[in-house]
């Protein structure tokens, strides 16, 4: 079985990812912060290990800044919902996914929020200066996905932090997170978030959001209760994380995101972002060569994520990933990702696409085997 | 040297108790994590066990990573405050 479906969620993962799960299920158990005992206790230091190895992954100097999520989509509806509360100008681009795009349509809908989306060429790449005219005096925040979860597009963030002055900037970093070498706040992000489970290498129904000292006071919590804090008030705490981390946490996926975290540590992002880099290449090169597939994205590597969406001649994407899974074993994910507007883009809406996504465990014999599977699917299309 | 704590550092979370232990922990002083004592009003529901001897190395350690504490020595009857 080959698994190509690693921009949704990564697999496998790292040995030392489903042991900390195990160990965490089998022998400790107890409910992180919430008593002082020693299994309590224990699960407590394998949260805070797991937050402290997270931020130094991201570039985070105090780790309190980095709160626990179930996912990037958590954190990115914290905060646009808060931002945007009483409505206001939000710059968004046409890549992102609907995780960023649902939640910004409900603030236009019901806060009376102005979205104004940046388009991006058919290639998929972004137009600095397009986001740049696009701010105005009372435009709140400016959303952008750090890689596109289609075509793999890296947004140029750097000129994008420049364009967009003191505006916050909240980058939706699912696809990037442990895919590409990040420190968050030398780059000055404000807000940033993504998911445990794709680049990460860890669980699903884990991820966290960064918040840049100042924003908190904008961004009230989705969810309040039990902290194992201040439980003599009815009121949240103000610190952090507490203040957004309401509820028992999800200790056995956080020790497995732990445990990824310190596995990528080890490895470095850097080595997986080069091995990313590699097997872009040759996926690329091969699909040059098959007649019936038309490659979407700039198809540089440097410039995306190892995540390429294409179609072949005369089949629909169902149909090959249909193929793909029954006859060849291979796992990708077709149709349209989430994300329409970037389909809209690159001209593939509705139909879709077929999605190969590489990831840090990827070998480039599986690569080879999907570029034959595709090679034989097309001959037959053709013929 | 008595193995009886005597003093307890109470900090504004777990998230700092956790960072407190771990500072402590690399120097080398002695700590224990403890449910916060009834009688002190706390943040935070874990605290930590201190021996009286280390108070000067820990406070200082404290204090020089930021993180909001305070320090209370046990008595017959209750908690004092120190600082």
């Amino acid at each position: 079985m080959i698994y190509l479906d690693n921009a949704a969620t990564s697999w496998p993962k790292p040995p030392a990812v489903a042991e900390a799960v195990y160990n965490w299920m089998t022998t400790i158990g107890a409910s992180p912060g919430r008593a002082a005992h020693r299994l309590a206790a224990s699960s407590t230091r394998i949260m805070f290990d797991a937050r402290e190895a997270l931020a130094q992954l991201l570039g985070v100097a105090d780790s309190r800044r980095l709160i626990f999520t179930p996912g990037a989509t958590y954190g990115l509806n914290m905060v646009i919902g808060g931002l945007l509360a009483d409505g206001g100008h939000v710059v968004t681009t046409a890549l992102e996914h609907n995780s960023v795009l649902r939640p910004l349509r409900r603030m236009a809908d019901e806060h009376g929020a102005e979205v104004q989306l940046v388009p991006a060429d058919a290639r998929g790449c972004l137009d600095v200066g397009a986001v740049a005219v696009a701010i105005r005096p009372d435009t709140r925040l400016v959303a952008v996905n750090h890689a596109s979860n289609v075509i793999g597009n890296i947004a140029p963030l750097a000129a994008i932090r420049e364009a967009v002055g003191d505006v916050p900037l909240l980058v939706d970093g699912a696809q990037t997170a442990g895919a590409l070498p990040l420190s968050l706040e030398r780059d000055g992000i404000d807000l940033f978030a993504c998911s445990g489970h794709k680049g990460l290498l860890g669980p699903t129904g884990t991820g966290c959001l960064y918040i840049r000292p100042g924003l908190e006071e904008l961004i009230p919590p989705l969810t309040l209760g039990g902290t194992g804090s201040r439980s003599e008030s009815d009121l949240q705490p103000e610190v952090l994380p507490d203040r957004y981390e309401a509820g028992t946490p999800n200790g056995a996926g956080l020790a497995g995101l732990g445990a990824a975290a310190q596995y990528l540590l080890k490895r470095t992002v850097a080595d997986v972002r080069r091995h990313g880099l590699e097997l872009t290449a040759r996926l690329l090169d091969g699909l040059r060569a098959i007649d019936g597939a038309t490659v979407y994205g700039p198809g540089e590597p440097e410039q995306i994520t190892p995540t390429i969406s294409l179609n072949l001649r005369g089949r629909p994407p169902d149909q090959v990933g249909l193929a793909l899974d029954r006859r060849y074993d291979i796992m990708v994910r077709v149709g349209l990702h989430c994300a329409p507007q970037a389909h809209r883009t690159i001209a593939s809406f509705p139909q879709g696409t077929v999605r190969i996504s590489l990831g840090a465990f990827t070998k480039p014999d599986e690569v080879d085997a999907v570029l034959a599977a595709l090679r034989e699917i097309d001959a037959e299309s053709a013929q | 040297m008595s193995n009886r704590a005597t003093c307890v550092a109470l900090c504004d979370s777990i998230h700092d108790v956790m960072r407190a232990e771990k500072l402590l922990k690399a120097r080398g002083i002695w700590r224990d994590l403890v449910p916060t004592p009834r009688q002190l009003s706390s943040n935070c529901g874990m605290a930590l066990a201190l021996h009286e001897q280390d108070l000067s190395a820990a406070l200082k350690l404290l204090e020089d990573a930021g993180l909001n504490h305070r320090l209370y020595r046990e008595t017959d009857v209750d908690y004092e405050p120190l600082q």
